[in-house]
């Protein structure tokens, strides 16, 4: 019955608009109506006394012209609003609301209208519905609801649907609160369509800016409600100082707890985490590699990015098989409106988007880009390739270097809802990085068996890519019971060749094929399927459940030279298993406990791994929040590094097999206090971390004699590890300055065996890290700024020689390399400035921003090299003063 | 009010996090420690006193001081429950009064610099049965006059007992005072050396040897420690590799036991 009179009300309320109606039937019109619409609908207000409501500024935008000849009011403004894609509504009290042809009419008007103050009529009643962006009608994730003066709230899911049970009575007011848009406010009146809430959010910055009550500006990011959570807006990062391109990752490391320092890598390091210990989903597949040309570029190109949570430790039991972090991409689903297209050009890459609806039910959304060799381009790519370094120096012939540089990658998804209940997704990403520094020379004629009889290659080729791919079911099946279904694939590979190959005589008129040099290949492909289950069995307790099979199938081989392949593994394992969680709100909300557990069974090792976890918040008052939150994590699929003490560490990925590389699995706990009034956030979380079963792969130790036989398969390591700290933020989160200053004071030790008795710092280690992030908007002007400092990381380096007198009395030279970690770099810090100009169309804008203004020397890592016995040592360092612009622009 | 008590209670909380992370001992590699660590070069010779030198590694980074001798370590051996306290003597050489004995596990203690290194060998036992099957060996006319080729002699073939899988290497060291070469040309070391290796056999032929005349042949029955020493450092321009020590705590180095057995060879 209730049901019924849900169904029933839009109709009913429509009804109720259509009373009093005679004006624009029986007004009749004849003459030249041209201009712009608002204009036109000012004439008709002075010819015929009907009262009109619009939006001004949109209105102006749209133009339009018609002659009746004596025809109704109603026909004139049906043509008018076929045409510009706008409807109208008879009021109550005979004015005519003209509005979008999308926008929820109920809404709208409770929206603008004055709280309702009649009598209530209902009590304990569900109010369900889904929200989007106004403009674009992207559905919008995550946004939370919540009724105001009444300790009831919700998180809407990542189709935008929300439910909100037993809001107390139809006179409520509703706030809808999201990261880069204005909030909303929503008087319920009895009339209102509580199952069909509709809501649009406008978008900070938009044209409708100006007629929204607040015109302050909403902040870049927000440090969220659950513990060790973030949220940043993909729409507001433009206003960062950026190199090239505005990068969602690169901003997360502006976050307390996320090193900065690393410009070699976008990939997160979180709370002494490495970036293989964050799990990264983008639109459910996990991205393996997160990095653009030598990581200095996130592989995820912004504009197809509508949500991103990051998870900074002790995230929900839905993650798993990640140590350390987790972050959760939303890929944008496309304009549900009308065709748009817009892109960016900047100093290093060209990007595009197109987005196209079909239908009212069928939406596309299409990225790509692609970098160019611009200067910056030519500069990056010089420093981190290292270029100049590579050996090129053959006995004979000319050479060619036949240099092949680019990265590029292109999003591609489709939506289709066919009702309110369900939404089909489909969505696909690839990219790649393409680095080639081969020499090919030219060999003279007649030189060596006749011109071009043999030939060698110096190769030099660094590839490595992902390619992703889900397709995805998301029912609502009622207001209670929501499902998201999907299936996705994901393959991960790099190659790194750097040697000679070829064929040189052999002195008797035949040919020897000789390859020498370094040569890597890994290649890691992830099935998965799985099942994510939100039940909201009552208004303080939510279930959420599902289950998850993954299929791995990863290969790595490490040769030198022709003969000798150091390492050749090929391995595939299946991880499956099922999670619970169970949020619970008590004390009006005050309290929110969230228990739960994940079990995953893991083909390779036969074993069974449970991870309980908890989380617990509780409003001590409205302003100050204590937090706490612990949990397990494993990971089965994991990066290796390969030491290299000479020319900097490498990676790849293998997959656990609990023998040589065990099953790594992390304990964390989380403490934390924030403080929050309408302007200021202060938020400090103390984490303390252990880590077991970690791997590193290093070729330095041979075994002791006696020893047996060995196979590099020996040279895998195992080790443990060590990670506390405190983050501090300060965030400004309103007005026309705002930022935020962060701090983190932290260490990060292991214990590998192999390397002494003694804990070493890790690699990743940093023991303050200072960030501050200013934002500032005049006019059409963003102004940012950010100051990054932090101690320098510790290396390992060949560190002296001795000798030794033998029983022959001979004596041996030794080289010696220093304890693990010993050395540190020195500080890293750097300023980066950024000026954007909007275009006063709200169609685009040009940005300026120099990298590094003080040009200060970071360095990323020591090379050393062996000559006569001794060792040269150099900085390769991070990038200087580096200047860039950007231009962007959009049809609409 | 009780908020704010609330509220400086958890800051107190953190600062005495702080402040924990900031007290605690360190006890993480540093450069210091790194570059302090010792080098030890102990041998030890039953019927012998035990003999240990101690050094510092040379450092790249501006290291002007070539005298590398470490003098003031404090050292001492422990076999079960007798210590032996070594004194220094001269250049980083440090001896004791006693002397080594065979089949006896020792474990060396060396004190520096705040730091306690420590080793363990085993003495091994003397060489068994060691024997040649010749004393001399000739070396062959070429070009004569016979007009037929040479004849080269039999090797001399060197045998003793390995029940156990030890290691053994063979040092033949030439003693005359103005040793004649075989062959014009360069002149080669007068002392050679087999590698370390499981066997209970060598065969000595005369292109093994350098010089005419008396030869010292020493067979050393060695630890797998001293062999793994000779295992090709394999640095190069691709690897480097960690120096084999059996030195805890970061020492460098090697102490090893060893037993020698001694025959002579002329060659004529």
């Amino acid at each position: 019955m209730h049901t019924l009179r849900y169904l029933l009300l839009p109709f009913l309320l429509l009804g109720s608009y259509t009373v009093n109606a005679q004006n624009i039937d029986s007004v009749r019109l004849d003459k030249l109506y041209v201009g712009t619409v608002s204009k036109i609908l000012d004439d008709l207000q002075k010819d015929t006394g009907i009262r009109f409501k619009f939006d001004r500024a949109k209105c102006d935008e749209l133009v339009y012209s018609d002659r009746p000849f004596n025809e109704p009011v109603s026909r004139f403004l049906n043509f008018m609003c076929r045409e510009h894609k706008l409807k109208y509504l008879r009021l109550d009290d005979g004015s005519v609301q003209i509005m979008g042809k999308y926008e929820n009419p109920e809404v709208e008007l409770l929206r603008t209208k004055q709280r309702y103050r009649g009598a209530v009529k209902h009590r304990n009643i569900t109010v369900s519905g889904t929200i989007q962006d106004k403009n674009t009608g992207e559905s919008l994730p995550f946004v939370t609801v919540r009724v105001l003066g009444v300790p009831l709230g919700v998180t809407a899911n990542v189709d935008g649907q929300y439910t909100i049970l037993n809001v107390p009575t139809d006179t409520n007011s509703l706030i809808f609160n999201y990261l880069g848009y204005e909030p909303a406010l929503v008087h319920l009146s009895p009339e209102a369509p509580f199952t069909q809430l509709d809501i649009t959010l406008v978008a900070n910055g938009t044209t409708l800016e100006e007629v929204t009550v607040t015109a302050e500006r909403e902040e870049l990011m927000r440090a969220s409600e659950q513990v060790s959570a973030f949220k940043m807006t993909p729409s507001k990062l433009s206003t960062l100082p950026s190199l090239g391109e505005k990068d969602i990752f690169r901003s997360f490391q502006l976050m307390p707890g996320i090193s900065a320092a690393n410009e070699h890598t976008s990939g997160l390091y979180v709370r002494g985490g490495t970036p293989d210990q964050a799990l990264t989903l983008f639109d459910g597949f996990t991205v393996y590699n997160v990095d653009h040309l030598f990581g200095f570029f996130s592989a995820f190109n912004a504009n197809s990015i509508k949500d991103v949570q990051l998870y900074k430790g002790v995230f929900d039991t839905k993650y798993g098989g990640r140590l350390s972090s987790a972050v959760e991409i939303t890929g944008k689903d496309g304009n549900n409106r009308q065709f748009n297209v817009g892109g960016d050009v900047s100093l290093l890459s060209a990007n595009i988007w197109v987005e196209k609806p079909f239908g009212e039910k069928v939406t596309t959304i299409f990225t790509a880009r692609r970098s160019w060799r611009s200067p910056l381009y030519n500069t990056i790519f010089q420093r981190f390739s290292g270029e100049n370094e590579s050996t090129n120096n053959l006995p004979f012939g000319n050479q060619n270097a036949s240099v092949a540089s680019y990265f590029y990658d292109v999003n591609a998804k489709t939506t289709w809802k066919p009702n309110k209940k369900d939404v089909y997704s489909i969505s696909f990403y690839n990219g790649a990085d393409n680095l080639d520094n081969s020499i090919k020379p030219q060999i003279p004629e007649g030189f060596g068996g006749g011109g071009g009889g043999f030939g060698i290659d110096i190769s030099d080729i660094t590839r490595w890519g992902n390619t992703g791919a889900s397709a995805k079911w998301s029912r609502r099946w009622n207001k209670k019971l929501y499902s998201n279904n999907l299936i996705s694939y994901s393959n991960y590979f790099s190659k790194r060749e750097r040697g000679v190959s070829g064929n040189v005589p052999d002195g008797n008129g035949g040919e020897t094929e000789i390859r020498r040099g370094t040569f890597e290949d890994n290649d890691l492909k992830d099935y998965s399927a799985k099942t994510d289950w939100e039940w909201q069995v009552v208004p303080s307790q939510k279930l959420e459940f599902g289950g998850f099979i993954t299929k791995n199938d990863i290969a790595y081989s490490y040769s030198q030279n022709d003969t000798s392949s150091l390492l050749d593994r090929h391995t595939d394992g299946t991880t499956a298993g099922g999670y619970l969680q169970d949020k619970m709100t008590y004390w009006g909300e005050r309290i929110q406990f969230t228990p739960g557990i994940r079990v995953t069974w893991f083909s390779p090792t036969q074993k069974t791994y449970y991870e309980p976890r908890a989380n617990l918040t509780f409003k001590v008052t409205p302003k100050i929040k204590l937090k706490a939150a612990t949990g397990l994590y494993y990971q089965f699929a994991k990066r290796v590094i390969r030491e290299d003490v000479l020319s900097g560490s490498r990676d790849f990925w293998v997959l656990a097999d609990d023998d040589r590389l065990p099953v790594s699995s992390s304990r964390q706990w989380v403490g934390g206090i924030s403080w929050e009034n309408k302007n200021w956030l202060f938020d400090a979380e103390a984490y303390h971390k252990t880590l077991d079963g970690l791997s590193e792969y290093s070729l330095r130790f041979t075994p002791a004699m006696g020893m047996g036989a060995f196979t590099y398969d020996e040279f895998f390591y195992q080790g443990t590890g060590k990670a506390r700290g405190i983050d501090f933020l300060l965030q400004k989160k309103y007005g026309k300055l705002n930022g935020w200053l962060g701090y983190t004071i932290g260490e990060t030790r292991q214990n590998f065996p192999v390397y002494g008795e003694n804990d070493f710092w890790a690699a990743n280690d940093v023991t303050h890290e200072f960030k501050a992030v200013g934002m500032y908007k005049w006019r059409q002007w963003d102004f940012s700024a950010t100051w990054i400092f932090a101690t320098g990381r510790p290396y390992t380096a060949p560190e002296g020689a001795y000798q030794i007198t033998l029983l022959d009395g001979e004596t041996t030279d030794f080289l010696n390399i220093s304890a693990k970690n010993a050395y540190r770099l020195p500080n890293y810090h750097r300023l980066d400035v950024a000026a954007t100009y909007r275009f006063a169309s709200d169609k685009g804008s040009i940005g300026g921003s120099l990298f590094n203004l003080y040009n200060r020397q970071n360095v990323w890592y020591k090379n050393f090299e062996i000559v006569n016995n001794t060792v040269v040592s150099t900085n390769v360092n991070y990038l200087g003063l580096t200047p860039n612009l950007t231009l962007t622009l959009k049809l609409r | 009010m009780p908020h704010f008590s609330l509220l400086c209670r958890a800051a107190l909380l953190f600062c005495l996090t702080v402040a924990a992370i900031s007290c605690e001992k360190e006890t993480l590699n540093s450069t210091t420690g790194s570059q302090l660590r010792p080098v030890v070069e102990g041998y030890l010779h039953p019927g012998r006193v035990a003999t240990i030198k101690v050094a510092r590694q040379l450092l790249f980074e501006a290291d002007s001081n070539t005298n590398t001798a470490i003098t003031d370590a404090l050292i001492w051996l422990t076999a079960g429950t007798d210590t032996l306290w070594l004194a220094h003597t001269s250049a980083g050489i440090y001896k004791s009064t006693d002397s080594i004995a065979a089949g006896t596990s020792y474990t060396m203690h060396l004190l520096y610099n705040g730091e306690l290194y420590q080793a363990e060998t085993v003495v091994p036992n003397q060489p068994q049965s060691f024997t040649a099957s010749a004393e001399q060996v000739e070396v062959p006319v070429f070009g004569g006059g016979t007009g037929g080729p040479p004849t080269f002699p039999d090797p001399i073939e060197l045998n003793w007992e390995n029940n156990d899988g030890a290691y053994y290497l063979v040092v033949v060291e030439n003693t005359e005072t103005d040793p004649v070469a075989l062959f014009s040309g360069d002149r080669p070391a007068p002392n050679f050396r087999t590698e370390p290796e499981q066997i209970a056999s060598y065969e000595l032929g005369f292109q093994s040897f350098g010089y005419y005349g008396q030869h010292r042949v020493i067979l050393f029955r060695i630890n797998a420690e001293y062999a793994s020493l000779y295992d090709d450092n394999g640095n190069s321009s691709q690897n480097l590799t960690t120096p084999f020590t059996n030195i805890t705590n970061g020492g460098l180095g090697i102490f090893t036991g060893i037993h020698s057995d001694t025959l002579w060879v002329e060659v004529e």
